[in-house]
């Protein structure tokens, strides 16, 4: 037998208890919560947020319970008949003015809440027309948000490119100048690509954190490699930390070819020629804290400043989009914040910390039946995200701005001979802080003094990287929307010239592959694949990340020029 | 004013076809329309999903206790809250433009929200996280079933919004299947709130005045809703799919098999069974190729062919052997829970009622007093005849 459990008359509720009364409290919560704050005197201190006292916050969040306990008591009650309708309707209404009170009550710094409450008044509003129609409009008027909804969702499961392609334009308009907000809301903007186009390596986020010591200035490092297996509680939060190394592998479609042989131009000076020419400078220091290992490979330091011998170049760069680089210096901020001190010596404090994204490889299935270990280090494919101070900073090793100073490669797209330019190998400097400092380095030679108006064009373009707040590289306009995005605009130009400024103008390693590869390999004869198999998997391993995350750069030299430092 | 009576007025949409002619068409498609969303439907499947899905969603957001200011707290956190700010803000919308050129901007920020954006306090960041907890434990058992709902739909999304770095396809699911709960009567059987029913009828008008659970539109409604979405999940994933060349040549899956960071390659049985299938090519590209043809035909074929009723029952079982292999090969264990949730949105509610009855019969000669027949219905909270 079936009873109204929601009428007050039947189920023995008193008066008191019925949803009018309940929503005329909640009313008085929420005006009170207005009063509040027009009022102001509360203590913010005892708040669980900037300008929102305890007594605030509690009363919108009671009056918006009692006023949804109140509509819900209500449309139990609802019947097709027009009387019905109209009061349960009413209530609805009357119940849409707790969140609307409740957002005058709530500070403009609770944007998000607001937003909610928002949400709460559309919804009462919406909810209130609909009860008020008949049950064949009340089903038109589903019908619409019905198509709504799922529009909504297959356009989010469309606006995906597919490889190579660009997104398609209908859908891709749909979602950006209609469904953004509802989707974007209420969570539904998955597009259900699970493994597609297909399953690929998992991302790692590998950390050196550089300890210091107050007094002495000793340094010294460890690993925080993410996600641990055996450092997480449960599988979940493994998991979860997957996702967030993942979130930093958000990477550029690509660079202009020209940019990209600039950058790789770098890249080969600073592992090759730099050093090769340059035997009087400082290497890897003798410094406490320093492992011997890395003293002992010196040798290796060749290897390591050059590319993998087994990628193309183009593969060896990935730069990530900016608000991957924005979420490196978030995580590094936090690895700050959580390795403050060396566990084993708590007298050595956070200096900074350089940051990999690492691509752990999957074994071929020829691979894992030849014996290869799917840990095998040469599996693992680092590539240098920057270091970090404890502000999320981009730290530029000053040694590399010696070096890599982007007005020499600029003097190569001059009109200056060839010639002009070998005579200019010789400079030991190629960063100046201006005209006069350039004129002076320059060569005393006719031919190079015939063509220093070109060079001096060429060579004082404002040499520094401008880094947000939260450490990713600007546009140089600041008044560009876009700066915070490290997009350069075409029209933008400093000085007459393209600005061609990034982060990696500073450190030649920035986004580029750290190889750890094997100097021997030989084919296994027992085995009728062609396979390339170590001879002895350590003694060979040529470790690049192990000494590129160890080795510390000397400071720069009394006499050196000033360098600019990265607003 | 006088009320009319219901049944004078018309309830269906295809009541006002305009001509004989449409009618054969569009009258047929409109009353489909109409049978398929407004039939009133047994909420037993939507109880159900209650506490399968609170279950898991209460373990969901346990887990973000061992280690909560990392993703919630304020600069404490991995995404700290001033570049979760910018994000949400300022971050660039693009769009194709209308000319032949490169993509315009068309806006800026998104519609993210979480209370977590703004308490940003230790104390009070703890504090909000267990009184979800509590109102998420509510939610399973059923008590305040409508209101906990709610709230527990908002802290889900609390929790997403604001990690947003930390999020994968468990998280899209349970705040699917949460927006679906919304809609429905979640709380009507299976619940604490129809313990509380029963006992209250039983107080006014007798013992044995037990009130019917009465058959929903809403539920229907949200069921149906849960349907059609996880058709779109599932055609989206499939057809995704079609792009890639490995999932063409067979091998996709090998690059799930052998994925060290999901798979589990650390116990040595599961490594000795890749190496086995390594060095037998032959069963390696039949398990390959086998498993990558399933889970296109899952994925691309179920969106059509569930709504076959011959046909459902063996894809709601192919459905669940192919989450369970995700669960297990993958590790997706939670992912794959919530997903079976959804599928479990095709299972009609008789055959519910009878798993129950079933499930009920062995637990309640359990208890001490009650035997057989009579027990069921004695025990209104685990009687689920009359749930």
């Amino acid at each position: 037998m079936a009873r109204d459990a929601g009428d007050p008359a039947r189920s023995g509720t008193p008066f008191w208890m019925g949803p009018w009364p309940r929503v005329g409290v909640a009313l008085g919560m929420v005006v009170l919560g207005c009063f509040l704050r027009a009022a102001g005197g509360e203590d913010p201190k005892v708040g669980p947020g900037p300008e929102m006292s305890l007594v605030r916050f509690l009363l919108i969040v009671a009056a918006m319970i009692l006023a949804g306990g109140a509509v819900e008591r209500m449309l139990r009650r609802l019947r097709p008949d027009e009387n019905s309708r109209l009061e349960v309707s009413s209530l609805t209404a009357v119940a849409s003015l707790v969140p609307l009170l409740g957002y005058l009550s709530v500070p403009p710094g609770w944007d998000s809440a607001q937003m909610v409450l928002v949400a709460f008044i559309v919804a009462g509003v919406l909810g209130t027309g609909l009860i008020l129609l008949p049950v064949i409009y009340r089903k038109a008027v589903f019908a619409v948000l019905v198509i709504f909804h799922f529009g909504g969702i297959l356009t989010a499961t469309l606006i995906v490119p597919a490889p190579g392609q660009q997104a398609p334009w209908l859908p891709s308009h749909a979602w950006a100048q209609f469904y953004r907000p509802y989707l974007g809301f209420m969570y539904l903007n998955n597009a259900y690509h699970f493994y597609s186009p297909e399953p690929g390596p998992a991302t790692l986020m590998w950390s050196y954190v550089i300890y210091e010591k107050e007094k002495t200035g000793e340094l010294a490092g460890e690993w925080v490699k993410l996600p641990d297996r055996d450092a997480s509680p449960i599988t979940l939060h493994f998991q979860r930390l997957l996702a967030l190394t993942d979130s930093i592998n958000q990477l550029t479609s690509g660079i202009p070819d020209k940019r990209f042989k600039e950058i790789e131009y770098w890249r080969r000076e600073a592992g090759g020629r730099i050093f090769d020419n340059a035997k009087d400078l400082p290497r890897f220091p003798k410094r406490p804290g320093l492992p011997e290992e890395v003293q002992q490979q010196q040798q290796l330091v060749e290897q390591l400043l050059h590319p993998h011998p087994n990628m193309i170049m183009a593969r060896q760069y990935q730069d990530p989009q900016p608000n991957s680089k924005m979420l490196l210096a978030s995580y590094a901020r936090h690895l700050a914040i959580t390795h403050e001190r060396l566990k084993d010596d708590p007298a050595y404090t956070f200096h900074s910390v350089k940051i990999y994204r690492v691509i752990h490889h999957i074994l071929e299935p020829g691979e894992l039946a030849a014996g290869f270990s799917p840990l095998d280090k040469t599996l693992f494919h680092p590539y240098f995200q920057g270091e970090f101070d404890k502000d999320g900073k981009v730290v530029y090793t000053p040694d590399w701005l010696q070096f890599t100073d982007q007005s020499f490669t600029a003097l190569r797209e001059a009109k200056v001979p060839e010639r002009v330019l070998d005579k200019l190998n010789d400079m030991k400097k190629t960063r100046f802080a201006n005209k006069k400092e350039l004129l002076d380095a320059l060569p005393n030679d006719k031919e190079v003094r015939e063509y220093q108006n070109e060079l001096l064009k060429y060579s004082v373009i404002p040499t520094q990287v401008l880094v947000n707040d939260l450490g990713a590289p600007l546009t140089p306009d600041p008044s560009n929307k876009d700066a915070y995005w490290g997009s350069f605009p075409n029209n933008v130009t400093i000085g007459g010239l393209p600005p061609r400024l990034y982060a990696t103008d500073l450190d030649p390693f920035l986004y580029w592959l750290v190889p750890i590869t094997r100097r021997n390999v030989t084919v296994d004869p027992n085995n009728t694949q062609v396979v390339l198999a170590p001879v002895d998997p350590d003694a060979d391993l040529i470790n690049g990340l192990e000494l590129h995350a160890k080795y510390i750069p000397a400071k720069p030299k009394e006499g050196d020029a000033p360098l600019e430092a990265p607003r | 004013m006088k009320p009319r009576s219901p049944d004078r007025r018309p309830t269906s949409l295809a009541a006002e076809s305009p001509s004989p002619v449409e009618e054969s068409l569009l009258s047929g498609l409109i009353k489909s329309w109409d049978r398929f969303w407004f039939t009133p439907a047994d909420p037993i499947g939507l109880g159900l999903l209650r506490i399968i899905g609170g279950v898991l969603i209460l373990y969901v957001h346990l887990s973000y206790s061992f280690d909560l200011l990392s993703y919630v707290g304020g600069d404490r956190a991995w995404v700290d809250v001033r570049t979760e700010n910018v994000m949400r803000k300022e971050a660039p919308i693009f769009a194709p433009a209308n000319n032949w050129t490169d993509s315009v901007r068309t806006g800026q920020g998104n519609y993210a929200w979480s209370i977590f954006f703004h308490v940003t306090d230790p104390a009070w960041v703890s504090t909000i996280h267990y009184a979800f907890l509590g109102v998420i434990a509510l939610f399973t058992i059923g008590l305040w079933t409508r209101i906990t709902t709610v709230i527990t739909w908002m802290a889900c999304l609390c929790y997403i919004q604001r990690t947003t770095t930390l999020v994968f396809g468990l998280d899209a699911m349970m705040a699917i299947l949460m927006f679906y709960m919304m809609i429905g009567p979640c709380g009507a059987t299976l619940s604490v709130d129809r313990w509380l029913e029963i006992r209250r009828a039983r107080k006014l008008f007798g013992p044995d005045n037990v009130p019917e659970v009465q058959p929903s539109v809403l539920a229907n409604i949200a069921l149906r809703g849960m349907q059609v979405h996880f058709c779109f999940i599932y055609l989206a994933a499939g057809t995704s799919k079609l792009l890639g060349p490995r999932w063409w040549s067979g091998a996709a899956l090998w690059y799930c098999y052998a994925n060290y960071s999901f798979a589990p390659m650390n116990v040595p049985a599961y490594n000795a069974m890749l190496v086995f299938l390594c060095q037998n090519r032959w069963l390696w590209e039949i398990v390959m190729s086998g498993g990558a043809a399933f889970t296109l035909f899952m994925e691309i074929g179920l969106p059509f062919l569930i709504w076959h009723k011959k046909l459902r029952w063996l894809m709601v079982c192919g459905a669940v052997m192919l989450h369970m292999g995700i669960g297990l090969i993958m590790g997706l264990v939670t992912f794959s829970m919530v997903m079976l949730c959804l599928v479990f949105s095709f299972i009609p509610p008789e055959a519910i009622r009878y798993f129950l009855k079933e499930v009920g019969r062995p637990l309640n000669r359990l208890l001490p007093g009650q035997t057989g027949k009579k027990g069921i219905q004695g025990k209104p909270a685990l009687a689920m005849s009359k749930a």
